[in-house]
Formats: structure tokens, sequence, C-alpha cells
């Protein structure tokens, strides 16, 4: 349990909101990845058909 | 591929076998779009007095770490309460809660009924009573007895209670044994994808499936509309309070920046409990709520066409398996040249489902990838594994069959070789049955041949089979039975 001021917790909420926001941005970046990695396959797939 | 309506029909049979992995693919498909559509614009600064209710029975060996560690919160001191109901526990508990609660005066409290073992429901509605019979609480967090939160969880929660259309809000669970064992990494990757990524997309739909027993956030307004108590009727009480939460016009939010570590079965025994028990809950939710689905409505939106989807794909699991294995299985004596090119093409579809899934659910949780990878890459077992490169890269495979024919001098007749193209058709469902064999092994006590043969038949196939049992013992109405999975403090706590 944390002992602090109205504005201290207002820093950590705002700190806390720009992570969680910085953190569900990147996942499309992660799912554009993973979709290349299936391309990948699918080259393999043609090449050693 | 021409051929005769009945081939047709046995074709699209099974090609039914990829809609699991198609869907699940969908599903992750969704996820990028929590850049855009979260709840993140909705929040605010949120810390209202909360009540954490813990049902305990026999619980000692967790319980002292677990409540220093909620008393470790990164939360305001004064708005905070503790109460473990303890149900009718046999072990030290009431010495241990006696001594919590001088410990911490007028945060912990220890609630105790006379009689115990009607089940998690009873024991939640117990304490429920006791915390709405006064004003205090503003909000009640519902967990278990081993959860381990991080410091910084329950905050990121409240935070979400700012908008007053939100009625619940559950965390990601993560598996937290240490040390882990085969079984433990399996159930930590599987976390990833039915939290980190299922709930996620989830968001985005708006309807979340189900709250996590561990860690959900209710406000007191959702709980009184649910009537102050939980359903008792059922094995899935989760589930039902999410659907009811929903049903009622409440918003209910996964919060994935917001994480709890809880200790999971070590042996295929206690997962498989605990799982039957689970599939038995949802087999009971979709038959209850079964004017819900695909029902579009105004006030939620579990009646989409894509919740449905997703929740039918994992309901519906080990009868598509079935209904592709058997199709196959006629194809193969009735037209075998039809049969070898279907049997690619669902392949060939659940290869890229899985390459697409495997390699965004390493990514979603990066530290859990890094340990749980091999788990996720084996998640199908290596016979699956082995069928995917066949249907992908038939070269490639035939290269490395002639190498061993010409290495081993053991040439296959044309017989044989059709002996195994039948032994991949019937794996399509018989795998659930080696993953059956696979308990029995661990049941005799052969506790490490059983991890070594979950990574040959999968992971996967043993949830499928899980299933299946689930259904089997629904429909002969067998005794719903309240099988605690039991907790050892194995969790390492790690922020």
């Amino acid at each position: 349990m944390t002992e602090r001021t109205d504005e201290e917790w207002e820093e950590v909420f705002e700190e806390d909101l720009r992570t969680s926001v910085a953190n569900e941005r990147r996942l499309i970046w992660m799912e554009l990845l993973s979709l290349a990695a299936v391309a990948v396959v699918i080259v393999l797939h043609f090449v050693w058909h | 591929m021409p051929g005769t309506v009945g081939d047709d029909v046995l074709i699209a049979l099974v090609l039914f076998g990829a809609y699991p992995l198609v869907v699940n693919a969908y599903q992750y498909l969704l996820i990028g779009g929590v850049r855009w559509k979260n709840h993140y614009g909705s929040v605010g600064l949120c810390l209202p007095r909360v009540a954490i209710l813990v049902p305990a029975w026999n619980e000692a060996t967790v319980l002292d770490a677990t409540i220093d560690r909620l008393m470790a919160l990164d939360y305001p001191t004064e708005r905070l309460r503790i109460y473990v109901v303890d149900d009718a526990s046999t072990d030290n508990t009431p010495e241990l809660m006696a001594a919590k609660a001088e410990q911490y005066p007028g945060s912990v409290y220890h609630l105790r009924r006379d009689k115990g073992g009607e089940g998690k429901a009873h024991t939640l509605n117990h304490g429920l009573a006791v915390i709405l019979g006064d004003d205090w609480m503003e909000a009640l967090l519902i967990m278990d007895a081993d959860v381990i939160y991080r410091t910084d969880s329950l905050r990121k929660m409240t935070r979400h209670l700012a908008d007053d259309q939100v009625g619940a809000v559950t965390a990601y669970i993560k598996e937290g044994s240490q040390p882990s064992g085969t079984l433990t990494r399996f159930i930590e990757y599987e976390y990833i994808t039915a939290q980190a990524a299922g709930r996620r997309a989830q968001n985005v739909l708006g309807a979340v499936a189900c709250l996590a027993g561990g860690a959900q956030l209710h406000s007191r307004a959702n709980l009184e509309a649910l009537g102050g108590r939980i359903d008792t009727s059922t094995l899935a009480e989760d589930t039902c309070t999410t659907f009811n939460t929903q049903l009622g016009g409440r918003k209910v939010v996964f919060e994935p920046n917001a994480v709890a570590l809880a200790e999971e079965p070590e042996r295929i025994i206690g997962l498989w409990k605990q799982r039957v028990r689970w599939a038995r809950g949802n087999v009971h939710v979709t038959s209850a709520y079964r004017k819900v689905w695909f029902h579009r409505s105004s006030v939620h939106r579990l009646g989409g066409i894509s919740f449905g989807l997703i929740w039918f794909s994992i309901f519906l699991l080990p009868l598509t398996m079935i209904v592709s294995s058997i199709s196959l299985v006629i194809l193969f004596f009735t037209d075998l040249a039809n049969a070898q090119e279907v049997f690619r093409a669902l392949w060939i579809i659940n290869a890229l489902c899985f390459v697409f899934t495997t390699m965004f659910t390493l990514l979603i949780d990066t530290s859990a990838g890094r340990r749980t990878w091999v788990q996720g890459i084996f998640f199908p077992g290596l016979i699956s594994l082995m069928i995917i490169v066949y249907a992908c890269f038939p070269v490639a495979f035939r290269w490395l069959f002639d190498h061993f024919e010409d290495v081993t001098h053991w040439h296959l007749s044309t017989g044989q070789r059709h002996v195994f193209i039948f032994f991949a058709y019937v794996w399509v469902a018989g795998c659930m049955l080696a993953a059956y064999a696979v308990k029995k092994v661990d049941d005799a006590g052969a506790h490490r041949t059983a991890s070594a043969l979950l990574y040959v038949v999968g992971y996967g196939p043993v949830l499928c089979v899980i299933t299946l049992v689930a259904y089997i013992k629904q429909l002969r109405h067998a005794e719903m039975k309240w099988d605690k999975t039991e907790k050892t403090g194995r969790v390492a706590v790690d922020g």
C-alpha cells in the first residue's frame, strides 16, 4: 500500500496510461511481422512444391 | 478435383476441420485493431475503496505470501480491505488468518464458513453478503488464494471504472510457477493465446467471454445489479457473471497491462480435473445462453457474428476434428486422389494459421514467449508438425523420406505407404485418443514419459479430448463435482 498526494497519483496515472497505450499501439507491427512469416511460408511452399 | 456430389460434401466436411484454426487466425487479425479501438480513451484516475475477496479452502501454504503481496500493492492504504472467506478449512488457515488480521489491523478480515466444500460460488456468496452489508466497498476484486498481483495491477484495473458504463474489469493471468515444468510451460503459452491474444481481440469486438476467476474487479453497481450474489447452479460461475454483466448493458474490459501470476497444475491429472470442470461449464453456458448466440442486440455485443464464431470454434473443436477425419477415411476408400488433395489443402490452411498465430503469440508477450517458444512450436505435437511439413513442402518431405530409405535400406511398398497415409487421416481425430493415452500414462505414475509424449502427441489434442470428455459427461448428466485445483505456493514474484 502506498501514501501519495493527489498530484503524485495523477502523475502515476498519466505514466501508466502512456505506457499502456504504447504497448497496445506496437501490436499492429507484431501482427504485420507475423503475417510476413506466413508470406515466407507461402513462398517456400511454391519454391519446394 | 471433379467428383460426385457425395465427394463434394465429403470434401466440404474435411475442410470443416480447418474452421477452428481459421477462426483463431481471424481472432488474431482483430488484435491489431486495439491500436484504434481500446478503452484507454475513457479511463481516468479512479481509486475507489476496494474490497478484495479471497475464497480459501486449506490454502494456508499460499495465503501468507498472497496477503503480504496484496498489502504491498501500489494503492492508497486506507482504500483497501482484504476479506478471506475460509471455506471450513481443516489446515491452519484460522491461526494464520488470526495472525494476519493482527499484523494488518483494519485491513485484513477472516470470515469462516461452518460448512464447506459446496464450491467456490457458495464461498464467494458468504463474503459478498458481509461486504455488501455496509456501504464501505465501492469496487470488489474477486481473486484466488494463490494469485500474486504485480504491484501496479490493481490501479491499472480500477482506472477503467472511471467510465461508469464499465461493470467489470479483468486482468492478464499468467502462469507463474517456479521452477516451471513441461506442463506449466505449455499452460503458460496457452495463457498468452487465450488471454493476452484472445481477450484483446474480444476487447476489440466489445464482447468478453470470461472474467478470469483469479482477477475480476466489479463496480458495486454491477454487483448489486447482478443481485449481489454469484450463480451457484453452474461450474462456470465466472462466465455466467461475465455474460450477465454484459446482458445487463454494462461493459466488461480486459486490461492486458494488469498482470497477475497464478499457480497451475504441474501434472496432467490436475489439468484434466480443472479443464473438464471448465469445459463442462462452457457446455452449460452454450446451452443456457442459446438465445444470445448470433442475435444482435443494441444492449450488448455477445450476439455478434464474430463473437459467436469464436465461441463455437472452441466449443465445436472436437466435433470438427472427428467429422473431418471420418470424411477423409471415407474418401480414402472411395476416391484416394481427391482425399490426398483435400488432405493437403486442410493441412496447408492449418499450417498457415498455425504459423501466424504462433509467431504473433510469441511476440505479444516476449518475456513469456522466450520461456515457452518450444512449447509453442510443439503445441500441436511432433506428429502433426510432420504432417504440416509433408503438406506444405511435399518435395522436401519426399527428399527427406528417400534419404531415410537410402540410409536405413528400408523401402516402403505402395501398400505400406498407404498405411502411413491412412494413419495421417485418422490422426486428425485420433490424436485425441493418443492424448487420452498420455493422460493414462501420467495416471500410472510415469510422469516423465507422459511429459515426453506431450511433445509427440501435442498439448492441443489434450485440450480437445478434455472438451470431448466434458460433452460426454454433460450428456450423461454426470454429477457436477467441484474438484479444487491443488495449490502449493510455487508462484514466484517477479514485479
